[in-house]
């Protein structure tokens, strides 16, 4: 810089410019923080209550419960079950299905169910599973065409 | 058929070795010959790559269930349209179309550069070859796409698929997601020839003016194709997703904004080398950085570091990427640092007050908003890192830090075109921004009185007059002088003046783009929505609107059934429209989708899903939503397209208006005009806005 002041300037700029955005950053993270827990960790742990939380498990089959905005249904992971509960105005994906990966974030309630804000599923595994009865062979074959 | 193709691939990666061998010893022994045969090997690559891709694509054509891939993306019911698209819609198929653009890009920058930049060019085959021999690692050992199915048969294993395929994932099909992928690659993957020459220059001790003037516009198609694919995923997540949304931070959504992000930056930023010989160093590092995120964002997709909705089936890859990342990054870093003495700035900065210094703001406001984006995408993997506990954050985080950043990037947008080079007089400063400022802050009152009170929406609106006047102004006060000396319509005259200096006036409008988008995305500010259970002749009301359901009818066809709702759209006792949303259950994945339907204007999206039938059957659930000022999102992105078309076209200085009128024309002939020459505008001022 050729002068004092406009690097002074500069500085001073830069500086405002990232420590607003770094305050505003972590207000973000206080604010939208979400736990990850296993449906069996939050289960066990009662001090869970206070954290917005993400729990992911399948759905299980014929759980799932739909009567006005309410959406119901169970999630398993690892033979533990979990109660899901959503209220609100989102659409929910199409790919929430029986026996789909599903994530929920929201909170713990006191009476056991899991107050759900947003909920994710993934397309059924089967996407990439093999065809029924087939195998995979290395390609070290001849040719099938 | 499919042994050719495997067998193409295998000789593809032992070319692409072969290449940057001869890269490396033609270097050495200063052998034109062994250059010229590793770009040979690079074409045979390239020639190779383009077989494997068409046997894949042959196979997905004709239903050859035996490949694995094909057996578990495709069907026989699938349009031939949609058939094509999953040649990219699978990790393998994707992967292998991920080296088939490179291997074409690779042979496209050889060919064009070879004897213009000759000491270079060995350097950029090497590194070219480099990202190439790794994806075709990946295609050969990890994510074969030619892996065949057997069945077992009286204990012989013998080659037969399913007699049919378990079909494209429904979501996918959708006209818009069968050309953002692509986009989305050719923007990711052009970075790399950048990237290369950088790496070139680094290496043969170049001052770094050459590499930036070749690949300027190379770079500027790359971020295009970018942009385009970005918008296409918007576009396609809030018409097929149905949730009304078109932006919700997903990590994949981030993996393609942070490259883009970076690419901005560099876009402008060159323009200080260029002109004035500035950070030199700080190019490199975007370049780098951007090359490096679009590897990190095909790697965040496919290697499950951290849980996206829409990312591929998890799988072994992961590692490969971190590998080649981390072997990239040591040695791209430590080049640089060697070389940083022959990148030294040949000037100074001057003012806080001048084009230089916009540049700069510009620069640090898009790398924070990469770095937030990064960060908050990353956050689960570091907070376990450093807290043992996974924490992910949300989009009141990225809206936090991203939305003052949009609005200071946006005013900077039209501030920053204005300012002079070096220093900004007090008299330009008051004649380029008296009346935008003006303009802006009155229509931000009349908002006021309307009733636009939030702070973010408020400050958005304003800036967004104030950057559209700007840039107005610029257009009249240059077609001006031209209409005034010539006699042609102003409009006419506006043309003439984009064709002198396409690369500055294309640039006013790529920002005018962005201007839309802002409206756009300010507009969500005001949605509102409803969601009812209703059966026939049930009213639902929505502001102005009433949505009488009238009919639920189903429909079927090979593919899939539906179940359709119609809708009938009131504002006060008129009809104005019926809507038809849709469910439809894909019969080969046994999978339901909803349809929204829009009824698309100007002003506002009227944006309606049929979410199903509750447990009894007997209500059907509609949702209904009004997303004001959507549609400029969408028009802006044509209007950014457009802009930096024109800003690839070439200039032409010397062009002069056709004269209607002979003594308007007479009078002037032998006077020049000069691009950007317009009154009130300072000499420093007469280049390109930085697209």
């Amino acid at each position: 810089m050729r002068s004092g002041r406009s690097k002074w300037q500069f500085t001073a700029g830069f500086a405002i410019i990232l420590t607003t955005l770094t305050w505003l950053g972590y207000s973000g993270v206080q604010e939208s923080k979400t736990y990850y827990v296993t449906v069996s960790e939050l289960l066990e742990s009662p001090d869970m209550h206070e954290n917005r939380l993400r729990v992911a498990g399948d759905v299980v089959p014929g759980s799932i419960l739909r009567t006005g905005g309410r959406v119901q249904f169970d999630l398993e992971q690892e033979d533990h079950q979990l109660r899901i509960v959503y209220v609100g105005t989102d659409t929910l994906p199409d790919t929430l299905q029986d026996r789909a990966q599903a994530v929920a974030d929201g909170r713990y309630l006191d009476d056991g169910t899991f107050h759900a804000e947003m909920v994710q599923a993934k397309c059924a595994s089967k996407y990439e599973a093999q065809a029924p009865g087939a195998a995979e062979l290395s390609t070290a074959i001849p040719d099938s065409y | 058929m499919i042994t050719l193709a495997s067998f193409s691939l295998q000789l593809a990666l032992v070319l692409a070795v072969y290449s940057i061998v001869a890269s490396v010893v033609g270097i050495q022994r200063d052998k034109d010959r062994i250059q010229y045969s590793a770009y040979r090997a690079i074409y045979a690559v390239a020639a190779l790559v383009t077989l494997a891709s068409s046997v894949l694509l042959y196979g997905l054509l004709t239903d050859d269930f035996s490949l694995s891939y094909v057996a578990s993306h495709s069907n026989r019911t699938l349009p031939w349209y949609y058939k094509m698209t999953v040649l990219w819609s699978g990790q393998e198929g994707s992967l292998l179309f991920w080296s088939w653009i490179l291997s074409v890009y690779a042979m496209i920058a050889i060919m064009l550069n070879r004897e213009k930049h000759r000491p270079m060019m060995p350097y950029v085959a090497a590194t070219l070859a480099v990202v190439q021999g790794f994806f075709l690692i990946l295609n050969v050992f990890v994510a074969n796409p030619f892996q065949l199915l057997g069945m077992e048969q009286g204990g012989i294993t013998v080659i037969q698929g399913p007699l049919d395929g378990n079909g494209l994932n429904p979501l996918l099909q959708y006209p818009a997601m069968a050309i953002h992928p692509p986009m989305l690659y050719l923007g990711y993957i052009g970075f790399t020839v950048p990237f290369a020459f950088a790496m070139a220059t680094l290496f043969t001790k170049q001052a770094g003016e050459r590499w930036i003037e070749t690949t300027r516009r190379w770079t500027m198609v790359t971020w295009l194709f970018l942009s385009i694919g970005v918008m296409l995923g918007a576009r396609w997540a809030y018409a097929v997703l149905g949730w009304g949304g078109y932006w919700g931070w997903d990590p994949v959504e981030n993996a393609s904004l942070m490259p883009w992000l970076t690419g901005t930056a560099f876009l402008h930023s060159v323009m200080m080398q260029e002109k004035r010989g500035m950070m030199k160093v700080w190019n490199m590092v975007l370049i780098f950085s951007t090359f490096y995120l679009c590897i990190f964002g095909t790697f965040l997709t496919r290697s499950g570091v951290v849980s996206s909705v829409h990312a591929f089936a998890q799988s072994a890859i992961g590692p490969f990427f971190v590998a080649f990342l981390g072997a990239g990054i040591l040695v791209s870093g430590w080049l640089l640092l060697e070389r940083l003495d022959y990148l030294k700035s040949s000037q100074q900065l001057d003012s806080l007050v001048s084009r230089e210094s916009s540049f700069l703001f510009n620069n640090l406001l898009l790398l924070a908003a990469c770095f937030s984006v990064l960060w908050g995408t990353l956050f689960p993997v570091i907070s376990e890192a450093v807290q043992g506990v996974k924490i992910s954050v949300g989009a009141p985080f990225f809206n936090k830090v991203n939305i003052p950043i949009g609005l200071l990037l946006l005013l900077l947008t039209g501030v920053g075109p204005l300012f002079a080079w070096r220093k900004t007089s007090l008299g330009s400063l008051k004649k380029n921004f008296q009346l935008p400022g003006i303009i802006s802050l009155a229509v931000g009152a009349v908002l006021f009185v309307l009733g636009v009170r939030s702070f973010y929406p408020q400050v958005s609106f304003i800036l967004c007059v104030f950057v559209s006047v700007t840039i107005f102004m610029e257009f009249y006060r240059g077609s001006r002088v031209i209409a005034q000396k010539s006699g042609v319509s102003q409009l006419e005259a506006a043309v003439v003046l984009t064709r002198r200096n396409t690369r500055r006036y294309g640039g006013y409008i790529v920002h005018f783009g962005m201007v839309l988008i802002f409206v756009g995305v300010t507009g969500s500010a005001f949605d509102a929505d409803r969601e009812q259970e209703m059966v026939v002749g049930d009213r639902l009301n929505l502001g102005p609107y009433a949505f009488e359901l009238q009919e639920i009818s189903d429909s079927d066809n090979p593919n899939y059934a539906s179940q359709i709702a119609v809708v009938a759209l009131y504002q006060g006792d008129r009809m104005i429209d019926t809507l038809n949303p849709e469910r439809r259950f894909y019969k080969s994945s046994r999978q339901a989708t909803t349809e929204a339907a829009i009824r698309s204007r100007f002003n506002e999206d009227i944006y309606v899903v049929f979410s199903g039938m509750t447990d009894d059957q007997q209500r059907a659930v509609i949702k209904v939503q009004s997303n004001p000022l959507v549609n400029w999102i969408w028009m802006g992105g044509l209007v950014l397209i457009g802009g930096t078309l024109i800003c690839l076209a070439p200039s032409d200085p010397g062009l002069r208006p056709s004269r209607r009128s002979s003594s308007a024309g007479n009078t002037h002939t032998h006077e020049p005009f000069t691009p950007g020459a317009q009154p009130g505008m300072q000499d420093e001022e007469k280049d390109e806005v930085p697209v």
